[in-house]
Formats: C-alpha cells, structure tokens, sequence
C-alpha cells in the first residue's frame, strides 16, 4: 500500500516542486510581537499576548446631561439600571463561523463629566485570547447594557463563539443596535446605511486616512507575521472613531427625535412605527404635522396611509376617512379604496357609494389576487344593493 | 401461472429472444428467518412496530438491534427491500425514548433519500404517537426553522455536503446536537468511494473531531448494497472497527436473472440493435399483460426517450381502456413530482417507470416484478442492485439486462460467470489524498484550533505546516489558528473531482443559462473552441471557451460531426515507489507529472466516422501530478517480445489499442467510471527505454486508482484478453479494440496482435505479483 503522509509530502518537497510551497524548517514560534512598538502606540501589557489602551474624549458636560434626560423621556434610549456599554470589534473575516476571532474589541464609558473613556483591548496573538475574553466578560457582565452598531447578529455573536470555544461562561447582556435604529428612521434620507455613511451625512464627521474595513484582517494577519505595529495603527484608531461615533450618534438620534418637525431628518413613517409598539397615541401625534391631506405625496403620502391606519386601529375611523378620500382616486392607492369601501359598507351604511367605489377600481389595472378579492365583493354588494331595493 | 410467469414462459418459447440469451440464470425462492422482537424493546415501539403490521423481526433486524443496543459499531449490508431501516430506526428510537436528551444524525448521499427517510419516520412517529421530533436539515431547510431545528431536533437528517459546509464551520451554534450526540447513521454507505469517499472520510474526522470537543463519542450505525468490500469501505471511512450483518433473514421470492445480448446488425463493424428499442419491445411485453415493470436506462436522455417510446406504443394500442401508466423518473424532476411517482408505484396506480440510476439507491417505491437494465450501469454491484428493485417476497421476479456495445456491457454479457460467480468490485477511498486531505485540514483548523493530529493522520502537522507557508494558518504556542478571512469551507466541494471547474453557458439566441459544469482539464480536452458538445442528446458547438474565468459559451448547433481533440501527453516519471514483476514484465507503481498539450481536433463524420477536417485550438499547457502504474514492456518478456515482433508501424498502433482496451475494461474491477483513469502508452519509453503503458489515475495527486490497479492487474488483463478473443466482430470495433481505422494504414489486423500480446503475458503469469 501506500507510504504515510510524511514520505508523501518529502517526495513532493523533492519532485513536484509545483504543488504545495515546500515545508521550509520551522522553529515552531512565531516572529516575535512588537511588544515595544505597540507601546509606541500607547498600548500598556497587560498579560501575555493581551493589551489595553485607554483614551479619553471630551464630549460636552451638556451630553450627559442630555443622555440622563433622554433616559427618562427618550424614544429609542430605554431606560435600564445599568451602565451603557459603547461596545464594537474589529475581527479577522466578516462570517461568524468557528474561524472568525474579535482580536480587537473596545468598551466605552460615558462618565459623568461628559467625559467618554474608552477602553481598546488588543489580543496580539491567539493564545492570549482567553485572557483577553475574561477581561472583556468583566466589562460585558449581564447587568450592562451594550449600545452597538450591528453588534446583535455581528461582533456580539462572533463573542458568544469565542467565549464558547475557549471554555469561558458568558451570557450576553441587552443590547441597543443602533443600526436597526437608523435603517428605521434615516434609511429613506441616506440610502446606505453603513456607519461611513451616517457619519457624513447625519454626523458632520469626515474621517481622514480612514481604511477600508476590508483591509482590517489583512492588516492584522501580517502584523501576527512580522511583529510590525506600526500596520495596526489606522486600524486602532479606525476602531477608535467607531466606538465614538456611537455616543455621537446615539445623541444625534434622540437630538432629532425631539426637535420641531420642520427641523428634524428622521423619517415620520419610521419614527412612527417605532413608537407604536409602546405607545400608539403618542405616534398618532407625532405623525399629525405631516399629515398635509391637501398634498398627498412623499413623506405626507406615507404619512397618510399609517395614521389612517393607525386612527382605524384606535377607533377614530371617521377621522381617518377624509385622509382615504385624498389617497383614494382611480388608479390611486387601492388599499385606500377598499378601506373606503368597507367604511361605506359596513359603518355608514351606503352600500351604493361602497359599490361604485369598488367597480371604478375595477377599471383599473389589479393584481389578480386583489380583483378576485374585489370581484367577491362587488358580488355581495350588488346583493346587498338588490335585497335593499326590493325591501323597498 | 402468475402474468410474470406466463411473458417469461412466452420469452422462453421464442427463438429470437433466446439466441439473445448468454444467461438465463434461476434463482429459487428463499423463506424467512425471523426472531421475536426484542424483549427490552420499549412498549411504544413495540405498539408501533404491531401498527405496521410487524409481529416478529428478520434475523438481520434483531442482530442490528443487539449489536448497536451493546455499544457496537455496525455495518448493515441486505439486499433491497429487507428492512434495513429498522435495523437503525428501532435501536435509534428507543434511546431516544430512553434519553430525551440523546441525538442522531442520518447522513444520507442525496436528498431524495432525506425526504424519503423523513417521511418514513414521519409516519412512525405518527402511528406510534411517539415524542421523537425528527427533522431534515439541508441546503432546502428554511432560515426561519434552522434555529429550531438545531436545538430540538432529536433526530436530524442530513447530507456529508451540509455537514461539511454548514453543520461544522458554524459548530457553537450546535452546540445542544453536538453534545448529545450518540448515533451517527450512514446510510448507502458504499455511495462514498473515490473522491467523494475520500472526502466523506475527512468530513467524518472532522465530525468526531468536533463532537470529542464537546466531549460525545457517537456510535455508528451504516448501511450498504453489496460490494466486494462493504466492511473495509465503511471501516476506513469512520476509522473504527465495524461488526458486520450480512446474512439477511428477509424471504425472496423466486427469480430469474436474464442476460441479454441485442442481435447484430452489422456483424463486421460489431454493431448492435440498440438497447432503447430493445428495452422499449421488452417492456412492453411486460407491460402489456400489466406486470409492474422498472426500466433503468443510463441517461438522462435516454430516460425520456424510452418512456415516450412505450407511451406512444401503448396510446395507439390501449386508446379505449388506457388503463398503463408509464412515467418517466430522473434527477431535475420537482421533489413533489418524484413523491407523486413514488406514490403511484406504492399505490399500484402507476404500472412502469423508467428511471435513471436515481432509483437504484433505496427509495421506497414498493414491490415491483420485473426490471429491465437498457445498458448495465458500469458495476456489477449497480447492476444487482437494479436487479433488486424487482421481486417481492413471496412472487416470482424477473430481470433482464440489456448490454449496449460498449465493451464493458460485451465483457459482462459476454461472460456470464464472471457477472454470476464473484463478487462484485471493490470501493477504495484515499483520504490522504494530499490535496483532499489538506482542504480538510484548513477546515478543521478554521472549526477548531488544531493541536493533536487524531483523529487525522499522523503528519498532517507536517501538512499543515506546508500550508502555513501559503499564510491562511498560523502556528503559535504548539497550536495553528485559522489566519484568513476566507471560509475555508465554501470553495471546497465534495462532490466535484476538482474544485477548478468551468461551468457550460448555453447563449443560443441570446439566452444565458448555465447547463453544466466540467473540470478544468476535461474542459481543454473536450470544450475547446468549435468543439462540438453533446448535452442530454442535443447538440451545442462551443463559441468561446474562456479558461481565465472559467466559462464555456456554446450554442444549439446542428453539423453532422463531432470532434475529438488530438491531445499530446508527455509524462514524466517523478518517482518509483514499488515494483512488481508479471509476465515477466516490470509493473511499477509512482507518482507521474502528466503534460497534456491540445493542439489539433480531428471532424469526425457521425455514422461513418470519416475524418472530415481538421481545426486548430491554442491553449495553455496542462499540468498534473498524479500516481500511476507503469507497465514496462521488457523485449526479453514474452509480451515485450510479442510487440517486438510486429512491423515497426503497427507497434504504436497495438500499443495504443492495447491502452484503451485496458481504460475501458479497468471498471470491472476498480469502482471507478471510464473517465477516472487515464492510459498514455509510449513505445519508445525515455525513462524506461522499453515500450510503456502508463495507468493512471485522473484526480490530482491520486485517490487509489493506481495502487488498486496494479492489485488487480492480472484480473484486468484477463478480462480484456477474454474479451477480444471472444468479441464477435472481423476487424476490431467499438466494443473491444476500438474500430479499424484505415487511416493507420497497417496490414496487421491490430485485433490479432493485441490478442496475441495479451495471450504471451497471460502464458508467462506467475501465480501472483511477486516483488522484484
């Protein structure tokens, strides 16, 4: 039979030198870390393999202050006991499977002061990583609240991954995702919604001499080959801005949120239906001034079609019939015709109206789920139509 | 007389059929052993066991039981239609209702079979009221049931490709499965040989390797269809030791076994009926006395062809009563159109279907009494296992296998105590396969750190270091991480013989649609500019064909010739491992670098096979380093002599010829197709100085061909002497040497000389290979 791998891979070594690069002698270690060039960049050791840099940012005392109110009364900023985590990870491939490790993680603190401190942990090889996740577990207790941007499917599952594979219990704490928060309310006004994009757009922040977050793993694996720093250095503060743009944009959001409507940038309809899960008066009220019935396109149109909704859903129909009526014009929104129609129908009692509603919709172009749908009514109010007739 | 015996006893009567007949071979009916149902066996199981009709078990299903229920790894090997589910469901099953916490995993080669398991146990679970959720989880399985799935499925059914791209690289999410996991169910077990068995291999220390993580060691439970080796297969596919079942106590009725070649219609240039008509006429003798009949056919195509056929013969005869109904089954169908099928064979309401290979594996389509083979599918193990679908357990069977021309159909059908006398072939895997291997160990590195090499191979840290050098893992403190953002896993593919491939794009009046894939090599070889392609029986004539990225573009044409690429090999011998003697020839075993350059294709007329022309193709050279059996044709060996004797022209010629009688026979006894071996013959060896035939294997870097064909060398000559010797045609032809080409212009009737050849090294064999 055949000979083991070890002579299979020596005769490959000395004959077919154009399959696998030959096996060159290796002492088994890797090149040695830039301990003194990650101290250069302000990094202190804190255990083999594990660093830790702390930096400060003046945000403005007022900030605190305002994120203490927004606490109370805020829309998307609930309030929770415990301290708010800013919390992201630069990682070494963009799955979340087994092979993807967070090798750069940072907490962020907002103090009282308005000062924001920032811890950035640094693992600069593997087996520093569990020391690395005890100290970030420490940080990330269940008490905490993590404010992240696309932390709950991204950064906090490739943590979950880590912390399992190298034995370490965690339980993952509440989490704050400000990305689902800006796709929500701002995905209409800027279109991506990457957080370069919120950045310069809602932000006012242009970052210089940024990388590409593609380029991060490549950055980190030759840093892990050479030793050299000195490649980590755009990536660190690339990770830095991250985590500050969060407070900034947690601010901003709910700066936004409470401004006149004439001011604000979010998107009414979005705004809307976040707060109608808890409250659906208070999103009836903040949609009102958008509502213009004489001029029923863009964000007014949009607006329209949920507070009629939403005034059906608390019982004001007849406050919603006007808006239908300005949706509704052959051709126009179908779902306000039908609305209209089963208001006829069924609360004012005019099934002739209903009729003549249904079959001038019935001219126009339909999907066929919808006009089987309509042809079903119009059946049963021409027998309503009938019946009343000979009643009479 | 029952409707089987009455067509058969009619056959028998006919002289046109029976000159056909090189076998007529009877099989008596065998009763049933049984044994009680296990007394430990759970009062649920045993209601549900009484549900469906079962009061006692077959032998086999008892041992199955005792073996796996004792912490043995077990191998199953019956024949169709015994009852080879429960021999894992009920062990299965009641550990599962003894630990609620316990997991199984089913892998099965295909998804049809999934759905057919899961609708099985569907049915158990239902019947016997039986708290055990069994789900499927494949490439089909919604995202929005997957988290479920994973966490609550007792029972999950699966496939090796999912497993290896989804199940492992993403493995904390299994955490609550993997932990639990007592079983491992491999089913058609003898489905992974070559390249997918090597992988599949890999796939299963991956497996173990993740499960021990979670600290499970999970016993295996596998089935086959008989193969020469079903035990070894098994056995080095999970690394363990297997105790093997098979002696099956499943009763069978009584059986013939037909062996049938087609009548000649040009005896000299060998040339036969066809096997679709002759399937067709034959079916319908079945078929019109409404005897449920199977028709297995080796394409696609030909599938579809067959089943018109009949139905357009029934239509005209049956208009009124329309009582037969043929279908058609292959892969490509819808899975609720396959079910419908399924379902009407079960249920009587469909009388015939003709089936590509896609039914041999275990679909439960019930009893059937009579198959006919349109071609014997490339192994005898297929072959029986076609034979298989047909019989019940107390009626008469029939089944008919048709040979085509190829001269591996004329070897079996010609030699009808090889097809009945031995065992049917060998299944080989070489997971160490380097390049197999170390996809895999990228993988295993990305699931987990790798520290220990169990239970890989000892010198895969070597490998892995060698990988190291290519910078996606990195080895720090005795261990290597995953160093790449890439997901290992996703460019590795288990089915496909390279994971280079070039994938066919149809642009016939400006469609863009993708309707095949082909390997990098074959591609040079077969697609290159102008060659004409023939795709489930339509004919496409290649417009561009782009190596760079990958692509072939062809279009729908209609020219009367097809093409055949001049390809130039050049061989160059990298290393000699073993050598043996035989026939007093030197046979050498080593690893070769295989140059193919394509410079010319030949136009070769359909029907009369002129050469019509002659097109150039500029394509960059092929490399590949592979293992070999080198044959060394010495002038002192009496074969060597043999070909020494002839006029120096015809010696290229019986080399060549010699070379491809061996291709197209090696498949008798390695479990291979034609294409996963390659011959180069060269007269004037330069590294051997005498005349060579090279054998090797087409994967890169080998997956055992080689080796297992030197073992079996003398067997394969044998059969190709027994061959042409007993080939009926004048001058050569398709089904044994290859037609007489008048443009080699020899007098030498190239038939005789490779006769002879053959005839002088079988004369001067020893007994066995003996070492040099």
């Amino acid at each position: 039979m055949r000979e083991n791998l070890s002579k299979r891979l020596q005769r490959l070594q000395t004959d077919g030198k154009n399959i696998i690069t030959p096996v060159h002698e290796h002492t088994g270690s890797s090149p040695a870390v830039g301990d003194a060039e990650l101290a250069n960049l302000g990094f202190d050791r804190l255990f083999d393999h594990v660093w830790c840099r702390t930096s400060t940012h003046e945000l403005g005392a007022d900030l605190s202050q305002r994120i203490g109110q927004y606490q109370r009364s805020g829309l998307i900023l609930p309030d929770h006991p415990g301290p708010y985590v800013f919390f992201d990870a630069e990682t070494t491939g963009l799955g979340v499977g087994a092979g993807t490790v967070a090798f750069l993680s940072g907490c962020g603190f907002l103090e009282s002061d308005g000062v924001f401190r920032l811890h950035q942990y640094i693992m600069s090889d593997y087996p520093g990583e569990p020391a690395y996740l005890e100290l970030l577990a420490g940080h990330l207790s269940p008490d905490v609240r993590i404010v992240s941007y696309n932390g709950k499917s991204f950064d906090t599952s490739v943590l979950t991954t880590r912390f399992l594979m190298n034995g370490i219990p965690w339980t993952r704490p509440s989490q704050l995702d400000l990305l689902y928060t800006v796709r929500r309310l701002y995905r209409t006004r800027i279109g991506r919604c990457n957080l370069g994009t919120v950045e310069e757009e809602l932000l006012d922040i242009h970052r210089h001499m940024d990388i590409p977050g593609a380029e991060v793993p490549q950055r980190y694996f030759m840093f892990l080959e050479t030793g050299a720093a000195e490649l980590l250095k755009p990536v660190i503060a690339h990770h830095e801005q991250d985590i500050v743009s969060l407070v900034k944009l947690l601010v901003f959001v709910e700066d936004d949120l409470h401004r006149d409507h004439s001011e604000r940038k979010a998107d009414p309809v979005g705004m809307a239906r976040h707060v109608v899960p808890v409250d659906v008066e208070r999103a009836i009220r903040l949609l009102s001034p958008y509502v213009r019935p004489d001029y029923p396109f863009g964000d007014s149109r949009r607006a329209m079609v949920l507070q009629a909704g939403l005034l059906k859903r608390v019982g004001r129909t007849h406050e919603a019939v006007p808006l239908w009526r300005s949706l509704y014009r052959p051709g126009g929104s179908v779902t306000a015709g039908i609305e209209l129609a089963k208001y006829f129908e069924h609360r004012a009692g005019k099934p002739d109206s209903a009729l003549a509603i249904c079959q001038e919709m019935c001219e126009t172009s339909l999907e066929s789920r919808v006009r089987e749908a309509l042809d079903h009514r119009i059946e049963r109010l021409l027998r309503r139509v009938r019946d009343r007739t000979s009643d009479e | 007389m029952s409707d089987v015996g009455s067509v058969l006893e009619d056959l028998s009567r006919d002289p046109s059929f029976t000159d056909c007949v090189t076998r007529w071979e009877h099989m008596a009916s065998v009763t049933g052993r049984y044994r009680d149902v296990p007394e430990d066996l759970s009062p649920r199981l045993k209601d549900l066991l009484e549900a469906r009709g079962i009061d006692r078990l077959y032998t086999h299903q008892a041992e199955a039981y005792e073996a796996v229920r004792a912490g043995r790894h077990t191998i199953i090997v019956t024949p169709t239609a015994s009852g080879k589910t429960w021999c894992y469901n009920l062990p299965v099953m009641q550990t599962i209702l003894e630990h609620p916490e316990a997991r199984a995993l089913y892998l099965f080669p295909t998804k049809a079979l999934s759905q057919d398991q899961q609708s099985e146990l569907n049915e158990s679970v239902i019947a016997g009221n039986l708290p055990v959720k069994v789900v499927t989880y494949d490439g089909d399985t919604p995202t929005s049931i997957r988290a479920a799935a994973r966490t609550t499925g007792q029972i999950v059914i699966s496939n090796p490709d999912m497993i290896h791209s989804g199940v492992l690289p993403n493995h904390p999410r299994w955490i609550t499965f993997l932990k639990n996991l007592r079983f491992v169910v491999i089913d058609e077990v003898h489905t992974y040989r070559g390249v997918f068995g090597s992988h599949m291999t890999n796939v299963i220390r991956r497996l173990k390797r993740i499960a021990a993580f979670y600290g499970a060691n999970p016993l295996f439970i596998c089935s086959s269809a008989t193969i020469g080796n079903p035990r070894e297969l098994a056995e080095r596919i999970i690394a363990e030791p297997l105790h093997l079942i098979d002696q099956s106590g499943a009763p069978r009725g009584e059986k013939h076994v037909i062996l049938y070649n087609p009548p000649f219609v040009d005896r000299v240039q060998g040339i036969r009926r066809g096997v679709v008509l002759e399937a067709r006429r034959l079916a319908l003798e079945f078929l019109r006395r409404r005897v449920k009949t199977i028709v297995f056919s080796r394409s696609r195509t030909r599938t579809e062809l067959i089943a018109a056929y009949i139905n357009k013969t029934l239509a005209n005869t049956y208009t009124d009563n329309g009582g037969i109904r043929v279908e058609s089954y292959r892969g490509g169908y819808l899975p609720s159109e396959r079910r419908e099928i399924e379902r009407g064979l079960r249920d009587g309401s469909i009388h015939g279907v003709v089936s590509t290979n896609a039914l041999e594996l275990g679909i439960d389509i019930g009893g059937l009494d009579v198959s006919i083979s349109a071609g014997l599918p490339g192994a005898i193990s297929s072959a029986w296992q076609q034979a298989g679908r047909a019989g019940r357990r107390n009626s008469l069977s029939a089944s008919i296998l048709v040979a085509s021309s190829n001269p591996l159909d004329q070897y079996m059908v010609g030699n009808p105590d090889y097809f009945f006398g031995r065992s049917p072939e060998d299944g080989f895997v070489d997971p160490d396969n380097l390049f197999i291997l170390g996809d895999h160990l990228k993988c295993a590195v990305f699931e987990l750190p790798f520290s220990e090499e169990q239970p890989f191979p000892e010198g895969s840290r070597q490998l892995l270091h060698a990988i190291e050098e290519t910078g996606v893992v990195r080895h720090t403190a005795g261990r290597f991480h995953w160093a790449d953002r890439s997901y290992p896993a996703e460019s590795i593919s288990l089915r496909t013989a390279t994971n280079d491939n070039v994938v066919i794009v149809d642009t016939t009046r400006g469609a863009n649609s993708v309707i095949g894939e082909i390997d990098r090599a074959s591609a040079k070889e077969e697609l290159f500019d102008n060659a004409v392609y023939i795709h489930r029986g339509e004919q496409f004539i290649v417009t561009n064909l782009d190596i760079a990225n990958r692509r072939c573009y062809v279009e729908q044409s209609q020219v009367n010739y097809y093409t055949d690429a001049i390809v130039k090999r050049d061989i160059k011998v990298l290393h000699e491992d073993e050598s043996v003697v035989s026939g007093a020839c030197r046979i050498v075993t080593g690893d070769i670098l295989v140059r193919s350059q394509i410079s010319k294709f030949k136009k070769i007329r359909y029907r009369t096979h002129e050469n019509v022309g002659y097109g150039e193709i500029s394509l960059p050279e092929e490399q590949m380093h592979t293992r070999a059996c080198m044959i060394i044709l010495e002038p002192t060996s009496p074969a060597g002599k043999s070909l020494e004797d002839l006029v120096p022209e015809a010696q290229p010629i019986v080399l060549g010829r010699l070379g491809s009688v061996i291709r197209n026979l090696a498949p008798v006894h390695l479990l291979c197709d034609r294409g996963d071996i390659g011959t180069a013959e060269r007269l004037r060896d330069p590294h051997f100085d005498h005349p060579t035939v090279y054998v090797y294997d087409r994967y890169p870097g080998g997956v055992g061909l080689a080796e297992t064909f030197t073992h079996k060398l003398l067997d394969i000559l044998d059969a190709c002497r027994t061959l042409v010797d007993s080939c009926a045609c004048v001058d050569g032809c398709p089904s044994c040497v290859g037609p007489r080409n008048r443009e080699e212009e020899i007098d030498a009737n190239p038939k005789d000389a490779v006769s002879r050849l053959l005839s002088a090294w079988l004369s001067a064999r020893p007994d066995r290979l003996s070492e040099e």
